[in-house]
């Protein structure tokens, strides 16, 4: 019964494949799905992130653009699940003291990438989006993988200007 | 070709009673300015679509009495804009300190706030609605998030 189903299924997503791409439904990527984010970010080039929990129980993604490693945090989580946004993170340790004018000058000038000092006075750069409501097209979401992987590049080399 | 018509739209309803119907038919996106204009609306919010000096689409809105402007970026030939950015931007007797903007970098989300070339402070916030853009359940939900900053960052800044 249940391979017939499945059969049936199937054979539904290849007639509708010929017509458009396959039910947005089957492919969305959503907070309350790490999975999906996961499976997302690998289809996006990193093969490497790896699904955790952080210190407080919700889920967590780390993985490595370049040489940088950063994390995907999930956040509005209810007991640890059913969480509705993400946010991109990653920080550095200043070698020397960075001006706030410098974080600044970077937020004003550039898009996407929310740039801020740490309690350390340690500069991290963030990134957020919405997974909420059903939540957003792998392909949009891959997008989204670019922009961060270009923010935390120019993000660099902002401070080593 | 009207057998072709015929046949894509037997297809989509044999798609649509396994599924949802196809989302592209209801779908925001930066290249179609005027489905951003339609959930604005949708939520209550006023939406003047105009072109900014660029010749760039723009919408003029308002959020509780803050007049605020979404700019149409990543446009080809002023079409086929890929991004938007929710932008609001404050005239203050006293500009604040650059450690006030930080607190509001380091501790919230989804707004990026700093202080433009005349020291003014300003609120941005930025989606990627390319790539088939997205639903406008999400993109409403974006909409609550913007409308929910632009409170506290006037509260943050000392505005209200």
């Amino acid at each position: 019964m249940t391979n017939r189903i499945r059969t049936g299924i199937v054979a539904l997503a290849m007639v509708a494949g010929t017509a458009f791409a396959m039910p947005a439904a089957a492919q969305m990527v959503r907070a309350q799905d790490p999975q999906s984010v996961l499976a997302a970010m690998k289809a996006g080039g990193y093969s490497d992130a790896t699904l955790k929990t952080d210190k407080g129980g919700d889920p967590m993604i780390s993985a490595k653009t370049d040489d940088t490693s950063f994390a995907v945090f999930f956040y509005n989580c209810k007991e640890n699940r059913n969480c509705a946004t993400v946010q991109f993170y990653t920080g550095y340790k200043a070698k020397s003291p960075i001006s706030l004018e410098k974080i600044n000058e970077w937020n004003n000038s550039r898009r996407f990438g929310r740039a801020a000092l740490d309690d350390d006075r340690d500069p991290v750069i963030r990134m957020d989006i919405d997974l909420d409501d059903g939540g957003m097209s792998q392909a949009l979401f891959i997008d989204n993988l670019e922009f961060w992987k270009t923010v935390v590049s120019a993000f660099e080399n902002h401070l080593a200007d | 070709m009207s057998i072709f018509r015929t046949a894509v739209a037997a297809l989509t309803l044999v798609a649509g009673s396994a599924s949802a119907l196809p989302a592209a038919a209801q779908m925001v996106t930066a290249a179609n300015p005027q489905s951003i204009v339609d959930v604005l609306k949708a939520d209550g919010y006023p939406a003047t679509l105009s072109r900014a000096k660029s010749g760039d689409p723009k919408i003029e809105s308002e959020a509780d009495g803050t007049n605020f402007t979404i700019w149409f970026l990543n446009c080809t030939a002023n079409k086929d804009c890929a991004t938007i950015q929710f932008t609001a931007g404050y005239d203050l007797k006293k500009a604040p300190a650059w450690e006030k903007m930080n607190e509001w970098n380091r501790t919230r989300r989804f707004g990026r706030a700093y202080l433009d070339d005349e020291s003014d402070p300003i609120l941005e916030m930025d989606i990627d609605l390319d790539s088939g853009g997205m639903s406008r359940a999400l993109f409403s939900a974006n909409l609550e998030t913007w409308s929910a900053l632009v409170g506290s960052f006037e509260e943050h800044i000392g505005f209200r």
